[in-house]
């Protein structure tokens, strides 16, 4: 994954994927994004807490409930709609332009055995065809569908 | 392991770390302090009694943005106004403070004036402000107005020069006349004038000082270092928060602030005046116009992501 988008920052991305299985306190996020994130990302708990008000502010993700855990107040973060639809926006994004690059790059091809399979359908990397599937089973569209 | 509440190292990080919450406003620090506090005790190694480096820096620099962001309420152009009016309100009495010993009335009068000013306590602010003012001017032309005032009044500490011996009446007149005008103003979108921060009277030393010497004694027009550093260091601040928070509050008070300045060396530099102005002095100008020109494009930039 890029370290940042044009859409939506990369840690704020995080964020809203960690939630998107459900509400959240602070510290279950931090460590979740890092698990996701093969801990490449690791934001300290002020840039986090920093996210996590902005994100709230512009209506993507409410506080769920509160709860008081050795006396101290713990706030549980939930993605919103607006969030959801935003996040999974930004996903769709990504795969597009990961598939155009798969698409156009005759090294990934080759690398992934796809060159000749697709040379021989008069569908290369190139082609106007109906595409190829990729390893994985992810359908990668032809440039005339792209 | 994560460090938990109840061993006596932890209890040298959570004080730690709640010195690093200070960073925050109040209101914040009283709503959310604790469960930042418990998120980073959770986060950070049990045998630790120093803050990790980047936790140190996360604290502080969240904490800053949250101040500026917790300043961006309310009315811009009221609150924008007010900055600038305090700036010039603070430089006002900067200017009468090393002559506090020769003119103690006044010097007392112009310090409840800024006082008035930085509580929003508009209409106590404008009379005070007028009565300081109609003094000041009559002190630069030369003239006696409520009480007997032995021109020129010599200084008792802070600078060599006397009072207003580098200003016109008329540019001690705008000084003290856009502050009244900044105060009877109106928002349009209505709203409280908010009181400022105490650290403004920090400022006072700053601007009264007419050290370290950096332009030649003989001009008469001087800038000191210490003026030059803390207008400098305002204004970058006034960018930085328009950078934070895409508000423009910050760019009208620093244009306000200018503009006086602006006006009043204008005016200084006419030819019935006498004074020219030097390369250090436009070089100084260009960067205070450069520096508001930051504060007023920096929050119009381009936004890099949806949620930026």
């Amino acid at each position: 994954m890029p370290r940042g988008t044009s859409e939506v920052s990369e840690p704020m991305f995080f964020v809203l994927t960690a939630l998107l299985n459900g509400p959240l306190h602070g510290h279950a996020i931090s460590k979740l994004i890092q698990e996701l994130s093969n801990g490449r990302v690791r934001p300290s708990v002020g840039t986090l807490y920093g996210i996590l008000e902005r994100l709230h502010e512009r209506g993507v993700i409410a506080v769920d409930r509160e709860e008081t855990v050795n006396g101290r107040n713990r706030r549980y973060f939930r993605i919103t709609d607006e969030g959801q639809a935003l996040v999974e926006a930004e996903a769709r994004r990504m795969q597009d332009a990961a598939a155009l690059v798969l698409r156009l790059s005759p090294g990934q091809a080759q690398a992934w055995g796809l060159w000749g399979q697709a040379s021989r359908a008069g569908k290369g990397p190139l082609g106007t065809g109906p595409g190829w599937r990729a390893p994985g089973g992810a359908l990668v569209p032809g440039i005339a569908r792209g | 392991m994560t460090a938990t509440l109840e061993s006596p190292v932890t209890s040298v990080l959570e004080r730690r770390y709640r010195k690093l919450l200070l960073a925050y406003p109040r209101p914040y620090r009283q709503a959310h302090g604790d469960e930042l506090l418990d998120v980073l005790m959770e986060s950070t190694d049990a045998d630790r009694t120093i803050p990790p480096p980047r936790e140190v820096a996360g604290l502080v620099a969240g904490g800053i943005r949250t101040r500026v962001i917790h300043l961006a309420g309310g009315s811009v152009w009221r609150d924008g106004l007010h900055l600038g009016v305090t700036a010039v309100a603070v430089a006002n009495l900067a200017a009468l403070v090393p002559y506090a010993a020769a003119i103690p009335l006044w010097t007392a009068l112009s310090a409840l004036s800024v006082l008035a000013v930085l509580r929003g306590w508009v209409w106590v602010a404008i009379p005070l402000t007028v009565a300081v003012g109609v003094k000041a001017v009559a002190v630069a032309g030369g003239w006696q107005v409520a009480e007997l005032t032995q021109v020129p009044v010599y200084p008792g500490l802070l600078t060599g020069r006397a009072l207003f011996s580098d200003s016109a009446p008329v540019t001690v007149t705008v000084a003290y006349g856009l502050v009244v005008v900044g105060l009877l103003a109106p928002a349009p979108r209505g709203g409280v004038t908010r009181a400022r921060s105490w650290w403004w009277w920090a400022a006072i030393p700053f601007l009264a000082w007419d050290g370290p010497a950096w332009m030649i004694e003989e001009h008469n027009l001087p800038i000191s270092l210490s003026r030059m550093g803390l207008e400098l260091a305002l204004m970058a601040a006034a960018a930085v928060a328009g950078y934070l928070t895409r508000d423009l509050r910050w760019a009208l008070g620093c244009a306000f602030y200018l503009a006086v300045t602006v006006v009043g060396v204008t005016l200084l530099t006419l030819p019935e005046n006498g004074v020219i102005l030097s390369s250090q002095h436009l070089a100084y100008g260009a960067l205070l116009a450069l520096l508001t020109a930051a504060t007023a494009l920096l929050p119009l930039r381009q936004r890099r992501h949806a949620l930026d």
